[in-house]
């Protein structure tokens, strides 16, 4: 044996010993498994989706019977009970919130069982609190069943909750009523007081969404409620008052199928009227020929407007750096039939609710001229995609 | 100069490849031991923590409330009461799957809605809305489904308490990573509101999981918790496992060790074989200037060499044990203590970086006197072998000495402590007096065989003995590793024969009742399912039966730490069958029957209680304490338990039902036959337990065997080193004694004699390592029996003697040292004299 081929030899368990780490590292790393892309799901085609023949559909105008129909409508599959509003503390800091209830029945019929978890209806709630002197925005939601209290409706005395978020009627009225919510970051006590001013929407509440029987909806807003309580965000309490706006809707199926999103405004003018506007979207970004409006007059006259009336022109766009999509973010609105030309502006660019189905829903200021003339919210859908699916799709 | 030494110590090493050959297949198979275990263990545990915190998701604590469980409108309160904590309600219950498999699962009953804030997407969960509108919909992890057989929309067959119910596979859930897969098998998913209603458990929640956003949080929520209700934090959950199998873990590791510590006296025999035969060249080497630590370098680069071939073929020999070891002992574990389910080696290149320096550290231990021994060597006087022999005869008295140092500091450290680590240092500390006393044993043997010999007349035997003392330095190194060895192999023997001793007597008297009946649950050690109330009243019924032993099995306070009870009815004669080492039985008993409980002896240890102690009963309502009444014998778990009276515990808690029922049959009546009958007509599902005390305990003993297979195992392994190192330095030191042989042969010794004189050396070395071995192997059993085994699991054993592994180390040894005789006496008759003579 030569001396060279003696040192490789030598060498051989140092070599063998390294080629052994070498594989088992390589074989570690060949068994992490890839990531799997996450599924993704509409919340349009949620909205969207073929509905069961056994729930009634929003077919004709109606006469709305309150206080009945302040409560749940369990023949229908979908509704909401939607109250956002501006508010100021005694030192004029502005303050937006949103505390929303949703109700879904994901059958027409409870399931059998003695099991007191057995329910039909799934409730969600989404909270949400614009802080402008901080720039702050937060939001969060939860989901309950309709079993055990832990979430539900009712109309008399009135009231929903979810978990240990409520709206709840303080007397036999529907209204005052307390809006009550928190989580570890966020709070908020409000009383509404009484108001007579209920808007149907539509035609006599009946809220076409589309051209086909029954894509349509039963719609009433309440707008400027008077609010007073307390705010508290991360670790500043404030005693508020100011306005809030209910809007309440109910359907089985609303959405025509190229309707990709929305975008509601609900401005509350200075002197004394209300418009409210949606713009049902499609994929091109053209307004759907259902796409719909209300006009309230200081004496509670109202006037229907329809696509043709309004025009809205996007004025800047943000993006969102939780979601990744692109939102508009200032607006011109004009209805030259009456008159209006303002602008709608957002107190902070960063008004997403990154939830489950992220959607963009803030506080707003109207300037006609550069003054300020209103306040408004916004609510723009079906810009972003889903992007936590665990929540959506446990409660599918 | 360096280089040269090398080479030659390469050519030398070569030469001699069956020397080189054992040393590296000695610290493989040590190592191998080690990694095994170690890998087989650490992956079982690593696995059972990853699928419990892959299923606590962002879960910080686990809200339990006793075996009555929490009512639901509790939850529901504190839902509302605490928006910022987050709540997952959970239902669970032992079921059975029937497809191509029948598959023991848990049944697990959800709120969808909660766990997408609780797990969010570290678990797939259900969808409520399938749920809500098939309300038998159940899931499973993609490969438990494959497993049944069953395709999505199927029925399945499930087997409830032991009454038969269908649901409908509605999907199969995919896991986002291998632990979520390991934690989804093994489970069924389903809504609330289906599991409650299949297993009847309406109104009641098993646990609650919450994620305490903060200490506040959790403290406020603890402050408002019902009555009975206790918070657990995951972390503890998640190292349940390890710290519960701490002692079991303890003496594998221990074993392993030992595996490795013989492994390294092979190396430290062939490093000391090849000094000594190249003694004329390291002589030479410093006469021409090579200084100390060039040898010294030359003889541990050699070590190192060899400790890293061996580490290397050791760690592929490891993994290949450890995937061997893993389903067995998790199995074990299971059985034990906790279900380990699918567990995957965890080869982590730190693991094997690590294990491979303890090889190599240890056969660089193993090279370090001889490399040491190199050095040394004063120039030219090397030449002499004698010098060598002689001062390995040296140091006979001082390493008795230190053999003696070191029975006593074993001594010392059994007589004042009462914990485990010290009872494994003395374990150590004997087995390093008796490797030191080997080489005074030996000299010893050989001076009584020489005048035995001499008395008898035998010429060559004299010589052989003669010469085992003069070979001292080798002859030993052998008695003291196949000693070292077969006294282990002895010592594990007459420990699992007590052992089994021990519990077959306890059988014998504790488990006395003719018939047993019990729920299905997850650990064998611990029984705490449910039976349907109307088997139950079926079985009083049954004729033939005289008395009814029942039992009713929970753990409170928490899966860790927490205090297993079993509420029993005790007939009078199963009570005879009790066993008790502190506490006379009469008054136990009655103080038994007035609402004191007993507890079991690893019990009583474990809490250092003693009869009058009070015990607080955790989960029952605030201050419920009870007096132990006595402390008896029990050999089911080693976490041991609480028994207490049926109708105190329905004091403790609202809880009527059984886990299991003893049946006590009239005379004449044939178990058999009860057993059957109530297979095929009262309990006909296969997840019912029903066995007759004979089958029973047949059932007891395969449990145990399973559980002793590892240690048998690693015992078998210890055995082959040590046979191993036995045959290597025995066949050498032959070798190296051709030329003597060569020149008795020319002086005329027939090839008998010299048949003779080479198997007489041989077997004098096993004779030797035989009269050392048994009494090291009983010396440390007794240790393992008395002091190790109450130490780590809390129990008495009794002494019983296994004569089947007395003998084979007898045998053994004696075998394997022969063994080493005959390829070197083959050998020495074939070659001729005078070449073997010129040769050298």
């Amino acid at each position: 044996m030569t001396p060279l081929r003696l040192r490789r030899l030598l060498r051989a368990p140092l070599v063998l010993a390294v080629l052994f780490f070498v594989a088992v590292f390589a074989w570690q790393l060949a068994r992490r498994p890839a990531a799997e892309p996450a599924a993704r799901l509409s919340p349009i085609a949620a909205l969207g989706e073929q509905a069961d023949p056994a729930f009634e559909r929003a077919l004709a105008p109606r006469d709305f019977d309150f206080p009945r129909d302040h409560g749940p409508h369990p023949t229908f599959q979908t509704e909401w009970w939607y109250f956002t509003g501006h508010l100021a503390n005694d030192a004029g800091r502005r303050f937006g919130f949103e505390l929303t209830f949703f109700r879904r029945a994901l059958a027409p019929d409870a399931p059998g069982g003695d099991s007191a978890w057995a329910a039909r209806d799934v409730y969600m709630a989404h909270f949400a609190l614009t802080d402008e002197a901080r720039g702050l925005f937060v939001a969060s939601e939860r989901f309950e069943r309709a079993a055990l209290d832990l979430a539900g409706s009712r109309a008399e005395p009135w009231s929903v909750w979810v978990g240990p978020w409520s709206a709840e009627s303080l007397g036999a009225d529907f209204l005052p009523l307390a809006l009550r919510a928190a989580t570890a970051r966020a709070g908020l006590a409000l009383e509404l007081a009484p108001s007579e001013r209920i808007v149907p929407n539509g035609e006599r509440g009946l809220s076409r969404k589309g051209s086909a029987a029954g894509n349509a909806s039963y719609y009433y807003s309440l707008p400027r409620i008077a609010a007073r309580g307390t705010l508290s965000l991360d670790g500043e309490t404030h005693a508020v008052r100011g306005e809030a706006w209910l809007d309440r809707e109910w359907s089985t199926s609303a959405l025509e199928a190229d309707v990709v999103g929305w975008d509601w405004f609900a401005l509350t003018l200075d002197d004394g009227r209300e418009l409210m506007l949606y713009r049902l979207r499609r994929a091109d970004g053209t307004g759907a020929p259902a796409s719909a409006g209300t006009w309230v007059l200081r004496d509670g006259t109202r006037r229907e407007l329809a696509l043709a009336d309004f025009e809205l022109e996007t004025l800047a766009t943000w993006r969102s750096p939780h979601t990744g999509a692109e939102y508009p973010s200032r607006w011109r609105v004009r209805v030259p039939s009456i008159g209006v030309d303002v602008e709608v502006r957002p107190w902070l660019a960063d008004q997403e609710l990154a939830l489950a189905f992220p959607y963009w829903e803030g506080a707003c200021d109207v300037l006609a001229n550069g003054e300020r003339v209103g306040r408004a919210y916004v609510e723009l859908v079906g810009y972003a995609p889903v992007a936590s699916d665990s929540a959506s799709r446990a409660a599918r | 100069m360096i280089r040269y030494l090398e080479l030659a110590s390469l050519r030398w090493l070569l030469r001699h490849r069956w020397q080189l050959a054992a040393a590296v297949l000695g610290v493989a198979l040590g190592l191998a031991c080690v990694v095994g275990i170690e890998l087989a263990a650490r992956s079982a545990l690593a696995s059972f923590e990853r699928q419990t915190r892959a299923l606590a998701g962002r879960a910080t604590h686990t809200l339990t409330a006793g075996p009555e469980g929490l009512d639901e409108r509790e939850y529901a309160r504190l839902v509302r009461a605490f928006p910022e904590v987050d709540l997952a309600p959970l239902a669970e219950h032992e079921v059975r799957a029937r497809g191509a498999e029948t598959l023991a699962l848990v049944l697990t009953g959800v709120d969808p809605l909660a766990e997408a804030r609780v797990r969010g997407d570290a678990l797939p969960t259900i969808a409520l809305g399938d749920a809500v509108r098939a309300d038998d919909a159940i899931w499973l992890a993609r490969a438990t489904a494959r497993e049944l057989g069953i395709e999505v929309g199927a029925p399945l067959a499930l087997e409830i308490d032991g009454r038969a119910a269908t649901a409908r596979l509605a999907g199969v859930l995919d896991a986002p990573n291998p632990a979520a897969e390991s934690a989804l098998r093994g489970r069924a998913f389903a809504d609330l509101a289906t599991v409650q209603r299949l297993c009847s458990l309406q109104g009641r929640l098993t646990r609650v999981d919450v994620v305490a956003p903060s200490p506040n949080a959790l403290a406020r929520l603890e402050a408002s918790l019902p009555a009975g209700s206790a918070l657990e934090a995951v972390s503890a959950r998640a190292g349940e496992l390890e710290r519960m199998s701490r002692a079991m873990r303890f003496n594998l590791r221990a074993l392993a060790l030992l595996a490795l510590f013989v492994g390294a006296f092979l190396v430290y025999d062939t490093s000391t074989f090849s000094v000594v035969q190249r003694r004329e060249l390291f002589g030479r080497m410093r006469a021409l200037g090579a200084d100390r630590a060039t040898l010294f370098a030359t003889v541990a680069h050699e070590a190192l060499w060899i400790g890293l071939a061996g580490s290397t073929l050791g760690l592929a020999l490891g993994i290949a044990v450890a995937r061997v070891l893993v389903a067995p002992l998790a199995q074990t574990l299971t059985d034990l203590y906790a279900p380990v389910s699918r567990v995957e080696l965890d080869v982590s290149p730190a693991f094997l970086a690590g294990a491979a320096a303890l090889g190599v550290l240890a056969t660089l231990l193993g090279a370090l006197l001889p490399a040491w021994e190199a050095a040394a060597s004063p120039p030219r006087q090397v030449l002499a072998r004698s010098f060598f022999e002689a001062r390995a005869r040296g140091v006979v008295a001082p390493l008795a000495v230190l053999a003696a140092t070191f029975a006593l500091l074993a001594w010392g450290l059994l007589a004042n402590t009462e914990t485990l680590f010290p009872a494994l240092l003395a374990v150590f500390a004997v087995f390093a007096a008796a490797g030191c006393g080997a080489p005074a044993a030996t000299v010893l043997a050989a001076r009584l065989a020489a005048r035995a010999a001499v008395a008898f007349g035998g010429t060559l035997e004299r010589i052989a003995a003669r010469s085992v003392e003069a070979a001292l330095s080798r002859t030993a190194v052998a008695v003291a590793a196949l000693a070292v060895a077969l006294g282990a192999s002895l010592a594990m023997g007459t420990m699992v024969a007590s052992l089994r001793g021990t519990l077959s007597a306890w059988l014998e008297s504790a488990v006395s009742a003719d018939v047993f009946v019990w729920a299905p649950h997850r650990s064998a050690s611990r029984s705490d399912g449910t039976l349907d109330p109307g088997l139950v009243a079926k079985l009083r019924a049954l004729d033939g039966v005289e008395q009814v032993a029942t039992t009713r099995g929970v753990a409170l306070g928490g899966a860790v730490d927490g205090t297993f009870v079993i509420a029993s009815e005790q007939p009078p004669r199963s009570r005879a069958g009790f066993r008790f080492v502190d506490g006379e039985p009469e008054r136990a008993w009655a103080d038994f029957d007035a609402g004191a409980v007993l507890v079991s002896e690893a019990f009583a240890r474990a809490r250092s209680l003693a009869v009058g102690d009070a015990l607080a009963i955790p989960d029952a309502r605030a201050g419920v304490s009870a007096r132990v009444a006595g402390v008896f014998q029990d050999y089911a778990t080693d976490r041991g338990y609480v028994l207490v009276a049926r109708s105190t515990y329905q004091r403790w808690f609202d809880d009527p039902a059984t886990s299991g029922v003893g049946l006590f049959l009239a005379p004449g009546v044939d178990p058999e036959a009860v057993v059957a009958r109530i297979r095929t007509e009262l309990a006909p599902e296969r997840s019912i337990g029903v066995h007759s005390n004979a089958s029973l305990r047949a059932a007891t003993y395969a449990v145990f065997d399973r559980t002793f297979a590892v240690a048998r195992a690693l015992e078998l392994f210890a055995a082959l080193i040590a046979a191993l190192a036995c045959v290597s330095s025995l066949a050498a030191l032959e070798f190296e004694r051709a030329r003597e042989l060569a020149l008795l042969r020319a002086e005329g010794l027939d090839p008998r004699g010299v048949v003779r004189l080479i198997l007489g050396r041989s077997a004098l070395v096993g004779v030797t390592a035989a009269a050392l071995a048994v009494p090291l192997g009983l010396g440390l059993a007794a240790l393992l029996v008395f002091e190790m085994q109450p130490r780590a699991f809390g129990w008495t054993l009794a002494w019983s003697l296994d004569r089947g592994a007395l003998l084979r180390v007898v045998v053994l040894s004696v075998a394997a040292a022969v063994a080493a005789g005959i390829a070197p006496a083959w050998s020495a008759l074939r070659s001729s004299p005078a070449r073997a003579l010129t040769e050298e």
